[in-house]
């Protein structure tokens, strides 16, 4: 979530890439958020149906933010926090069964 | 006429019933109610279906087989697609016993059943072809194949049921929780805190609710519960064409479900870890790339079971016009269900391969 405005110190800002674009955003919120805050609502496009697809529970719960982060596919960015220099993509396809093991188990 | 009982079984036999004219509603409890329609893998089962029961294997095949119509003409009716495909199914087996064990059982089958039975063994190499380009664990040693089984999608098919009741013209009335069942002059009238409604004809399709239901119409039948515990995961690629038998299906929109448990625990419908586990480990020790992927869900739901395993369809002796109907397997049933069960509940023609389903088999049967 975004911080409070009268916080004693300001938050110290951090940028992501999504796809082309540079997102600012304050440490500690999450990906979901600071998209939404940059104006961006379509996050991904369901691959069956090729439909468009938003943040909406905004908890983790509906799934419909998923997106891909520095090469994982099917991440919430609903619950995941910004980190600086991060790569997020919106999700197009289904994530591949293999081939994403070993980054996926640290 | 009146169903008591909304879940798949109740609903498939309504949507029979409206076809054919009857004015149908349909009594279904609380959501929060123990509900087997919630709890199964959308299955429609044949090939280990009746080892000990040749006429369960021939009831279950035949409704396979009215399977391809009931789906087209459901998805023509109401634009709701169960996503039916008669594809078949894969058994994996881990180990040289489990193989051997499996590759006899087969054997036995076809020999009690005859032509029918199609399953076909495969060897490590064969089954790794079939399932295309996912891994096969390293203790696999071989499996089978049968060409008998199909799938759907059992939230489809359920919302494509009640959809297609009302166009007929048939009410599905929620929270309509049916207490006591009243019977005069060839009515049957049900009551509950919502009030009362009567009918000449009555259905009890009530899964975990059917003994105290059937009690009230002259007719004793156990139902125990039974848990099966299942996982979803998150989406990934089509990985495996073909469900694995007990274990995994892999759905259009790339979830995977794993499951499902076979639990006698009473009326508990909790999740365990252990149980969990040993699916997951099931699942992994066959397939090992699903070890990478995120579950997103895990849930119980408890499923009805006679006290012999096999469905059981009674009418009244006392009060005619009553009948009972109550079975475990649901999804592969139900197109047998709409075809068969309206032409005996209207006109009282019950078709031969319902007869060996009476109450009379088992040993609680009704006094009467």
């Amino acid at each position: 979530m975004r911080p409070p405005h009268d916080l004693p110190e300001p938050p110290h800002q951090v940028s992501f890439r999504f796809g082309d674009e540079e997102i600012e955003a304050w440490e500690g919120e999450t990906v979901a958020t600071a998209l939404l805050a940059s104006g961006v609502m379509i996050t991904g496009v369901r691959a069956m149906s090729g439909r468009s697809r938003g943040p909406y529970c905004l908890i983790g719960v509906c799934h419909e933010c998923l997106v891909e982060i520095d090469g994982l596919a099917n991440q919430r960015a609903c619950i995941t926090t910004v980190r600086q220099n991060m790569k997020v993509c919106r999700q197009t396809r289904l994530r591949p069964l293999t081939g994403e093991d070993e980054t996926r188990e640290q | 006429m009146l169903i008591v009982g909304g879940g798949v079984v109740g609903a498939s036999i309504a949507y029979g019933l409206a076809e054919e004219g009857a004015k149908i509603g349909i009594l279904d409890a609380e959501d929060s109610d123990f509900s087997a329609s919630r709890g199964n893998f959308g299955m429609i089962s044949i090939s280990n279906k009746g080892f000990n029961n040749l006429a369960y294997f021939r009831l279950s095949y035949a409704s396979s087989r009215l399977w391809p119509e009931f789906a087209s003409t459901l998805r023509e009716q109401t634009g709701i697609d169960p996503a039916f495909d008669l594809k078949g199914k894969v058994y994996i087996s881990v180990g040289d016993r489990e193989f051997a064990a499996h590759a006899e059982k087969v054997a036995e089958y076809a020999r009690r059943v005859g032509a029918e039975y199609q399953h076909d063994i495969l060897n490590r190499a064969d089954l790794r072809q079939m399932l295309g380009n996912v891994r096969l664990g390293e203790r696999v040693t071989g499996g089978s194949f049968s060409p008998l089984d199909g799938i759907a999608e059992p939230l489809k098919l359920y919302s494509g049921l009640l959809n297609a009741i009302q166009r007929h013209g048939g009410s599905i009335l929620r929270d309509h929780r049916v207490g006591r069942i009243q019977h005069q002059r060839g009515i049957f009238t049900v009551e509950g805190p919502w009030g009362s409604l009567s009918a000449p004809r009555l259905v009890i399709a009530a899964g975990l609710g059917t003994p105290d239901l059937a009690s009230q119409v002259g007719i004793s039948v156990k139902v125990r519960p039974q848990r099966g515990q299942m996982m979803v995961t998150e989406r990934v690629e089509q990985s495996f064409p073909y469900p694995v038998s007990g274990l995994l299906r892999q759905n259009p929109e790339g979830t995977i479900m794993i499951g499902v448990s076979t639990e006698e625990v009473g009326y508990d419908d909790r999740t365990t870890v252990s149980v969990l586990r040993s699916l997951a480990m099931k699942a992994i020790e066959r397939l090992p790339d699903l070890g990478s992927v995120q579950i997103t869900r895990c849930w119980a739901a408890l499923r009805p079971r006679t006290e012999d395993g096999y469905p059981v369809y009674q009418e009244s002796h006392e009060r005619p016009g009553a009948f009972v109907i109550t079975c475990h397997s649901g999804i592969t049933l139900a197109a047998l269900h709409k075809r068969l069960l309206p032409q005996w509940i209207l006109g009282g023609r019950k078709d031969a391969l319902l007869e060996p389903f009476g109450l009379g088999r088992l040993q609680s049967a009704s006094a009467a």
